[in-house]
């Protein structure tokens, strides 16, 4: 009996305290982002068993690519569970993908050119750990990442599927598309064969796609923080992997038309809300109006044509789509 | 035999109103004419077209003044726009107000942060290589500008490689600054 006062008073406040905070389930998406122990779907487990199975994925691969993301967290603090989820909606962990197809993205985080130049031109301005952070762990000092291959003539041989750019584009993640696997590069090139600073290679190309992710969700971060609106910091992780696939702009125009539209109230409850956020980026009618208002028909200076908008979209809500799905229990996908 | 009527010129009867006519269209004509430049130049000023239309004619502008080299002139002239607009209360097009007049954005968009701190510094660092002839820096000054906006608009992991018709002109005005 002597305990009894004690835990009574404890249990009492637990209760206070659960009551005031309106007894809110805890988020179960804050740890899942931070832990690389994905995929959670048994749908997902399944693909990559069959992707191992048939040595489309090697599991030194797998090995080297979690080993990376788990350093990046320590170091950047770039989510790693996130992070792995965007590189499997991308690439399937698949290294090579695209190395010898002439698609303007490549690797695994599927990057282009453009990106490439923000790390060759512009490295520290966002983050001014990402210098430090390619030099100490990638040893690359003052070296332009790339899409260099070496010389590897057998490559084409070997691997024929990475000349079909068709067969390992979009959807890059099938069992997350509900679609039927698809032909992957096969990863035969092995990782010490490539150049060191070749974005093929799996620790520059983790870095680098993890550290393009990073300057999303800084500039993201810049932007709110001005203009005094609150947001979950886990959850505009998501907001940032939007941006990666779609451009900041695009994100940007979003936030604008729902700020101006709805108000600050609506727009700080998308930014920290997991599943108004979740709704929000993964439905094209939330994207359409806004975007289409810089490439719309009715612009006569529009940015591109209707049809590019609308991939834009497409893009945008699939890869999130993905990654929600990646990242969140089966029973709680939308 | 016709009736006279109350009229002097009676006699002409309807052709009096066919002559009236001719004498006021050749009036017309000669007026017009004698006003035809005044009236060329008034209705080419942006001012007097629609805001669209204007918008693109001092873009063009600018763009001309670039390829003069002229780096001073074209800041004076981009400065009095924008401050036309902020004075007559009117907005360009986001585009041209993300790269032209930045200091026309609303201060609760999300584009003046980009605007003001990403492309201003990029422009600074382009703008200081290129007064002081380090050619080699301005070309990375200039290589960086471009990599903003292209990060900006269409993302790394995009095939899509197009960027607005604005950034377009944006980027060709500074190529011309510092060829």
């Amino acid at each position: 009996m002597r305990f009894s006062l004690p835990a009574l008073i404890i249990s009492g406040l637990s209760l206070g305290i659960s009551v005031s905070t309106g007894c809110k389930e805890p988020d179960k998406t804050v740890p899942l982002i931070y832990s690389v122990k994905v995929p959670k779907s048994r749908k997902l487990n399944a693909e990559l068993e069959q992707l191992e199975q048939s040595h489309r994925l090697q599991s030194a691969d797998r090995r080297a690519i979690e080993q990376e993301l788990s350093f990046i967290q320590r170091g950047l603090g770039v989510p790693e569970g996130l992070l792995w989820c965007l590189i499997y909606t991308k690439s399937q962990l698949d290294h090579t993908k695209n190395m010898n197809s002439t698609s303007a993205t490549k690797g695994l985080g599927q990057l282009n050119e453009i990106a490439l130049a923000e790390f060759n031109h512009d490295r520290d301005f966002y983050d001014p750990r990402t210098s430090t952070f390619f030099k100490r762990h990638l040893r690359l000092g003052d070296s332009l990442v790339n899409f260099s291959i070496n010389d590897l003539p057998t490559l084409a041989a070997e691997s024929p599927a990475t000349l079909d750019s068709e067969n390992t584009r979009e959807p890059s993640s099938t069992a997350l598309s509900g679609q039927e696997p698809q032909n992957i590069t096969l990863n035969r090139v092995q990782n010490t064969e490539l150049n060191a600073d070749s974005y093929f290679r799996i620790p520059v190309g983790v870095v680098t796609t993890a550290s393009y992710l990073n300057n999303r969700y800084l500039q993201l971060r810049s932007a709110l923080d001005h203009l005094g609106i609150a947001y979950d910091p886990v959850i505009l992780w998501f907001f940032a992997a939007a941006a990666y696939e779609g451009g900041t702009r695009s994100v940007f125009t979003v936030l604008t038309h729902e700020l101006i539209s709805r108000g600050e109230k609506n727009l700080s409850h998308i930014l920290s809300d997991m599943e108004t956020a979740k709704t929000f980026l993964t439905q094209k009618e939330n994207l359409e109006y806004p975007i289409s208002t810089l490439s719309g028909p009715d612009s006569p200076r529009g940015l591109a044509s209707e049809s590019e908008s609308s991939k834009k979209i497409q893009s945008i809500t699939r890869t999130m789509e993905n990654i929600m799905s990646c990242l969140l229990p089966e029973a709680k996908v939308l | 035999m016709k009736k006279p009527s109350h009229s002097p010129f009676w006699f002409l009867g309807d052709r009096i109103l066919i002559f009236v006519f001719a004498v006021f269209d050749v009036v017309l004509i000669y007026f017009a004419h004698q006003h035809f430049q005044t009236l060329k130049t008034l209705t080419s000023d942006p001012a007097f077209l629609k805001p669209a239309v204007a918008e693109k004619m001092n873009i063009e502008e600018m763009k001309k003044l670039a390829e003069q080299k002229s780096w001073d002139v074209l800041e004076n002239v981009r400065a009095s726009k924008a401050y036309s607009y902020l004075e007559s209360n009117t907005r360009p097009s986001p585009n041209a107000a993300l790269y032209f007049y930045p200091e026309t954005l609303p201060d609760n968009s999300f584009e003046r942060e980009f605007a003001l701190k990403e492309l201003q510094s990029a422009l600074s660092d382009l703008k200081k290589h290129a007064r002081a002839k380090e050619l080699s820096r301005a070309e990375l000054a200039y290589q960086q500008l471009e990599s903003r906006i292209r990060n900006y608009e269409i993302g790394g992991a995009s095939e899509n490689i197009k960027i607005s018709a604005e950034a377009v002109t944006y980027l060709a005005i500074y190529r011309h600054l510092i060829q």
